[in-house]
């Protein structure tokens, strides 16, 4: 026994050792550490059945530029009702990539064909997503392009039963297997996360099957109909062709020719265009030291070196408010010489809104970003989506119905009084009423969802709607995020930018291992048999960011008067669809906790000890509610400071998940939504005292993202409920109660039935005597009086015969 | 007519005393008791229970028997002989009070038997919630058809009983007490075996006493007040049966094998009911509803639907259990009756006659009770106080009589298996005026206090119940005292002690 007790404790010393050992070791970003998931798995277990039709164009090719730009061409004419194709860089200045190439962009929603170019209809949120900032990363594109196809081809399309089995609608897509006819049959997996995940869970070689199989086509017609959805599937047309050539270079950024010898693609050549964005640009870039925010060195990964993968472009040495009175400030985009003339890039943008020249104008010279094609593209398009004061989109499309077409949109440059020539810098510029809601930019890999801020450790003023909206994703997908990893931190990118400065919700999607991922390679050039699984997947994804567009409106940041970026942080339920609970009293189930702000006034003359004390739960949007994830936490007086009981909730009501009656194509989000109310019992106390109770569960979106996804009774903390148990009878303690008891009834039948009997004993007796000796004459009877003295009786009673 | 008396007599004391058992239970032994028991504090509460059965049922019981058995008199007769012609109201008064509550008491004992047919019939099977067996109770008291059909059979068989005289009394409590007592056993023993530890709780509530009740004073009154009314000790029923008591029969005894065995079935019933509340109960609170849901509420709602609920069990145990109410309340009911008709015996009615006629009466003065449960309500207020008036009234009677003398001369007689000592006449003179006092106020206070206005158990309607209560006392007492004292002292026969002789020698002498 010794002996195999000190082997294991051996044992245990040698794992820890080597686990210990193996921290200090370089080590890999590992994101699913699922047992079950990608690592490991030698067979190609990738389903290739069809589920939508759509899906042999996403089999096992990457298409190349002209394909994909053909692509959408077709999706133009075949849907010209909702789709719109842009030539992006037809708005910028050079009207064309560094090589020659165009960018294009569809803009998907109806009418689409009735209305002016670049039209942004203020009551229709608009969902804007990026693929393929950086060229190597394929799977960025097909990514976005099964997007595509799939809004266009279930577009107004009547309930299609997609898996023939006689119901409709039955699977939406929402990473969750509604109908229970998937790889587990129900809602999650062991682990507590929803199955859509693209892991073959059951181990049958089918992955994923039976989960989102049967979408709602009305989900898609709403979501087409109220969203705009603009869409650049490949931004980085000049680095995309160029690894496409030659697979081995794994060419990241853009095709600029840094050294200026008329030939792209030489190794110093290129911008990482996205560290090209003016928010922040070059804040810390490595190897200048400079003191962040929170007074740490922390740097950015890019770099001033153009040799450098992450390199951020050049100094954009342009005198953007025109303060600068040299005649070198005057030339727009120069490159080259650096210009040191005070009153160029004084006040770049910067998270803080500081006018940093104390001219009263604010990060109205920027010091760098903007410098490519590519990014122009993304600027020149947000400056026309902005809403405009003096020229508001509805007057836009007003012109353009009435046939008065004018390209009124006001331009990014313009003369200055004194003749120079300047940014049309906006004093509104943190104040765009902004239609871009929530926004995505595709990369790849590591199966990570990112969010700003991107060049520093510190939250957004937004972290926790952006960290809850996200968090479902996380759960379904199963991927990780770039905060809770420690990923490096970057100045300059699309989502600093679209955040910082544009107002909208912007992640970046790193899509995929980095390795090898259900057996197959993963990484930059994944295996094509992964496109399938991993466009699937982001239908989810981008399905779920243009759904909550409507919602994020409330995020929508405003400049206040201190230079802050938007409200505080949004923290309601209402506002992330997490699970409502709300106490229910144990009595009647009439609502009376936590849900509104009165106290729970159980009728306290109704929870006896000996009683167990049920306890219900109402569960609002229970469908989002991880199975047996609800539990009931109680204490007892008496009992360890913070040690809780823990208890599973049942559910007593409306429990079936697969009750397709309450689907709703209008409000609910397309899930089956529905309260539900659980309940459990507190064990019986003996005596009289407090018991507190509250109860906890998960967001099955949640689970495990975080470490968690608690949604407690309101909403936050968990307040607990104190009610006291009242022991009316007895002393307090078992034993003296039955002593007491013992006693009491002895006390009362010695009485009753003693005195019953000895009375029976002596009537018996008596009578006994009295019926036998009649022959004794009464005389033996000692107790027989003396007869009695005349009646002194004081009342005579006479009656009226006498 | 006088040549009937010897025949009015008890044949065994086991008779005697099985009938003023059967007398003194009623259905307040077991839809009262347990109640009153579990709502004041348990062991509490019985302690007091048990102190007063000998400080007022007790003594009092004991001066009924010995005024019944010396002045061989009904009421009304035994008043007069008594307390002397003038007095003869008070005989009058417990005539009619004792007569008021049977009108309505046969309407209560209605329901019993409706209850019990429902119980045997399997109607009540298919009603195992309270929302059900609520309808249900709502549905019988509000069809006066079927309440007053219900009321007319209690009538008729406490009437059938009453028919043949003592005889037919005594044989059919020689069967029902035992009969009654033995169901009330196997109601006791059952919900042992359903649901032990539910039935302990039971044991718990009726007998943990709870130290904080132990000070209230309330507790006590409420003790009391069960001590007085379930005893039915000083409402003239001792006195009626007394009437009936073989020469040679005790009377300390008897009226402690009364009281006593009053109270043991009480025991058993408090036991019966208690552990069957908790035991078919879901939790404590459940069974604390049932018990506060008053008598009637505890009764006909909430223990039909825990039977109910039991299956095939419960049909059986349900069954028992209100033939159980059934045979308590006949014997009750006999007893009001007895003591009817012995009076008017006693002013020269033939037996059969007067059974019939105040059969016809009590039937038809008890409708108004079938149909309004209010009237019911009231009435039992109104005569129900009056029946502690009674007692008080007994315990004049002896004072004046002389508390020594009626001591010495009417109850330790030759006969006397037990000698009542002295502390007889401290409780009758001393003691028993507070508790009138106590439990004549606390009925009066509780009856302000209460804005229930629930039919039956809250005794409603607070002042205008008490309001009601004396202009109906009042008009009785007039009717009485000015009209019918004289007419009825004349019209009532001799007895034995009418010409003031109340030597025991007279007696003997005329027994010898």
């Amino acid at each position: 026994m010794n002996q195999a007790y000190t082997m294991s404790i051996v044992l245990m010393l040698c794992l820890t050792t080597v686990s210990t050992g193996s921290l200090d070791e370089p080590v890999v970003t590992k994101i699913n550490d699922y047992p079950n998931g990608f690592d490991g798995h030698e067979n190609d277990t990738i389903d290739r059945t069809i589920t939508f039709p759509f899906d042999i164009f996403y089999d096992d090719y990457y298409e190349t530029s002209a394909e994909v730009y053909a692509q959408l061409l077709e999706f133009a004419t075949q849907y010209p009702d909702i789709v719109e194709l842009y030539t992006l860089t037809d708005i910028i200045p050079a009207g064309q990539t560094w090589q020659g190439n165009e960018i294009y962009g569809v803009k998907i929603s109806d009418n689409v064909a009735n209305e002016p170019a670049y039209y942004d209809d203020p009551d229709e949120e608009t969902y804007f997503l990026v693929s393929n900032h950086h060229s190597r990363e394929w799977m960025t594109i097909p990514t976005v392009m099964y997007f595509i196809h799939y809004l266009t081809y279930f577009y107004e399309e009547g309930p299609i039963d997609n898996d023939g089995d006689g119901l409709v609608n039955e699977d939406m897509i929402d990473g969750v297997d509604n109908d229970g006819d998937g790889e587990q049959g129900g809602r999650v997996d062991e682990f507590g996360r929803a199955l859509f995940d693209g892991i073959d869970n059951d181990g049958d070689g089918i992955i994923d099957e039976g989960i989102d199989e049967d979408p709602s086509e009305a989900r898609v017609t709403h979501l087409v109909n109220n969203r705009e959805t603009w869409i650049i599937p490949l931004l980085n047309p000049d680095g995309y062709n160029f690894d496409r050539e030659d697979p081995d270079r794994f060419w990241r950024k853009n095709m600029r020719d840094n050294d200026g010898n008329d030939r792209y693609g030489d190794e110093c050549d290129g911008v990482d265009i996205n560290r090209n964005y003016p928010m922040e640009w070059s804040h810390n870039t490595q190897g200048q030291a400079v003191i962040g925010d929170d007074l740490e060195v922390e740097f950015t990964v890019d770099d001033d070196n153009p040799c450098s993968d992450v390199y951020h472009g050049p100094r954009d040495l342009f005198d953007d408010d025109g303060d600068c009175d040299s005649d070198l400030c005057d030339t727009p985009i120069s490159i080259g010489d650096q210009n040191t003339q005070t009153g160029i890039d004084e006040d770049p943008p910067d998270a803080l809104h500081i006018d940093d020249d104390g001219d009263g104008m604010i990060d109205e010279d920027r010091e760098g970003g903007f410098s490519e094609p590519e990014t122009q593209v993304i600027e020149y398009l947000t400056w026309r989506l902005d809403i405009y004061d003096d020229y508001p989109q509805d007057k836009y499309l007003e012109d353009y119905e009435n046939g008065f077409i004018r390209d009124n949109w006001p331009d990014m440059f313009v003369t200055a009084p004194d003749g120079d020539f300047i940014r049309n810098y906006r004093s509104e510029a943190h104040d765009m009423k902004h239609n871009i809601m929530n926004s995505v930019s595709y990369h790849s890999c590591s199966a990570l969802y990112i969010w700003p801020w991107g060049y520093k450790d510190q939250d957004p003023p937004h972290e926790l709607y952006m960290e809850n909206q996200v968090k479902p994703l996380m759960n379904v997908t199963g991927y990780g995020n770039w905060k809770d990893q420690g990923g490096y931190k970057v100045s300059g990118d699309i989502n600093d930018y679209l955040y910082g400065m544009q107002g909208s919700f912007s992640y970046t999607v790193e899509l995929n291992e980095c390795g090898s991922q259900g057996g197959l390679t993963s990484g930059f050039h994944a295996d094509p048999l992964l496109i399938r699984p991993t466009a699937r997947m982001h239908l989810l994804t981008n399905i779920y960011f243009l759904d909550e567009s409507q919602r994020a409106r409330i995020g929508q940041m405003i400049t206040s008067d201190t230079g802050n970026l938007g409200i505080d942080s949004i923290n309601s339920p209402d506002d992330t669809m997490m699970p409502k609970l709300t106490i229910l009293s144990n009595k009647d189930a009439e609502e009376v906790g936590f849900g509104t702000d009165s106290n729970v006034e159980f009728d306290e003359d109704k929870i006896y000890s000996n009683d167990d004390i049920s306890v219900k739960v109402n569960v609002e949007n229970s469908q989002y509610l991880l199975k047996d994830s609800l539990k009931l936490m109680y204490r007892y007086d008496g009992m360890q400071e913070d040690i809780w009981n823990e208890m599973t909730m049942s559910c007593i009501s409306n429990c079936d998940a697969k009750d397709f009656s309450n689907y709703n194509s209008s409000s609910s989000g397309f899930v089956n939504v529905r309260s539900s109310i659980y309940e459990a019992k507190i064990p019986e106390t003996e005596e009289s005292m407090n018991v507190q109770f509250y109860a906890v569960g998960q967001d099955s979106r949640l689970a495990y993202a975080f470490g968690g996804g608690f949604v407690f009774t309101g909403y936050g903390n968990a307040e607990p409920i104190t009610v006291f148990v009242d022991d009316i009878i007895g002393f307090g303690n078992p034993y003296v109660d039955f002593f007491a008891m013992i006693f009491m009834m002895g006390i009362l039948y010695g009485v009753v039935w003693g005195g019953l009997y000895k009375a029976v004993g002596i009537a018996t007796e008596s009578e006994k005597r009295k019926n036998e000796p009649k022959n004794l004459n009464k005389v033996p009877k000692k107790k027989a009086k003396p007869p009695t003295k005349p009646g002194k009786r004081s009342v005579a009673a006479v009656p009226k015969g006498e | 007519m006088t040549s009937d008396q010897p025949k009015e007599e008890f044949s065994s004391r086991l008779g005697l005393i099985l009938t003023t058992i059967g007398a003194a239970v009623g259905t307040g032994n077991i839809w009262r008791f347990p109640r009153e028991a579990a709502a004041n504090g348990g062991g509490a509460f019985m302690i007091g229970w048990l102190i007063f059965l000998f400080a007022w049922s007790i003594p009092l019981l004991i001066a009924e028997f010995a005024i019944g058995k010396k002045t061989r008199l009904g009421t009304v007769g035994a008043m007069r002989d008594m307390a002397g012609r003038n007095f003869t109201w008070l005989g009058i008064w417990m005539l009619w009070v004792g007569t008021a509550v049977g009108f309505y008491y046969a309407v209560v004992m209605g329901w019993t038997i409706r209850y019990f047919w429902i119980a045997i019939s399997g109607e009540m099977s298919a009603a195992d919630d309270t929302a059900q067996t609520q309808a249900l109770w709502e549905n019988f008291i509000s069809s006066p058809i079927e309440v007053i059909f219900f009321q007319l059979i209690a009538v008729g068989l406490s009437a059938f009983i009453v028919y043949n005289g003592i005889s037919g009394i005594e044989t059919a409590n020689k069967i029902l007490i035992p009969c009654l007592i033995s169901f009330l056993v196997v109601a006791m023993i059952y919900p042992f075996f359903l649901n032990p530890s539910g039935a302990i709780i039971g044991l718990k509530f009726l007998f943990i006493p709870q130290a904080e009740y132990l000070f209230k004073s309330e507790t006590w009154i409420r003790a009391l007040i069960q001590s007085a009314w379930s005893t039915s000790a000083g409402f003239g029923m001792a006195i009626t049966y007394a009437v009936a008591m073989r020469k040679k029969e005790d009377i300390g005894l008897n009226a402690f094998l009364t009281g006593l065995g009053n109270n043991s079935v009480s025991l058993i019933a408090g036991v019966a009911v208690l552990s069957t509340v908790f035991a078919l109960s879901g939790s404590t609170a459940e069974g604390l509803e049932a018990v506060e849901s008053g008598s009637s509420g505890l009764t006909f709602i909430h223990l039909t639907a825990l039977f109910a609920s039991m299956g095939a069990a419960g049909w059986i145990i349900g069954s028992i259990f209100f033939l159980a109410m059934s045979f308590a309340a006949l014997t009750s009911m006999v007893s009001t009756f007895q003591a009817c008709v012995v009076n008017f015996v006693d002013m020269g009615w033939e037996r059969k006659e007067a059974v019939r006629y105040i059969a016809l009466a009590v039937a038809l003065a008890g409708i108004p009770s079938a149909i309004s449960l209010e009237f019911l309500d009231n009435q039992d207020f109104v005569w129900g106080t009056g029946l502690i008036v009674s007692g008080l009234m007994v315990a004049v009677v002896v004072m004046r009589f002389g508390v020594s003398d009626f001591r010495n001369n009417l109850i330790n007689t030759q006969y006397a298996d037990l000698q009542i000592g002295k502390w007889w006449e401290y409780i009758i003179k001393y003691v028993f005026p507070l508790e009138f006092i106590a439990v004549f106020g606390f009925f009066i206070y509780e009856k302000l206090q209460d804005q229930s206005n629930s039919p039956i158990e809250g005794m409603g309607l607070g002042l205008f119940t008490i309001i009601t209560m004396a202009v109906q006392w009042a008009i009785i007492l007039v009717i009485f005292i000015f009209f019918l004292n004289n007419k009825v002292a004349d019209s009532v026969r001799k007895g034995p002690v009418s010409d003031g002789n109340f030597d025991e020698d007279v007696l003997d002498a005329e027994a010898v």
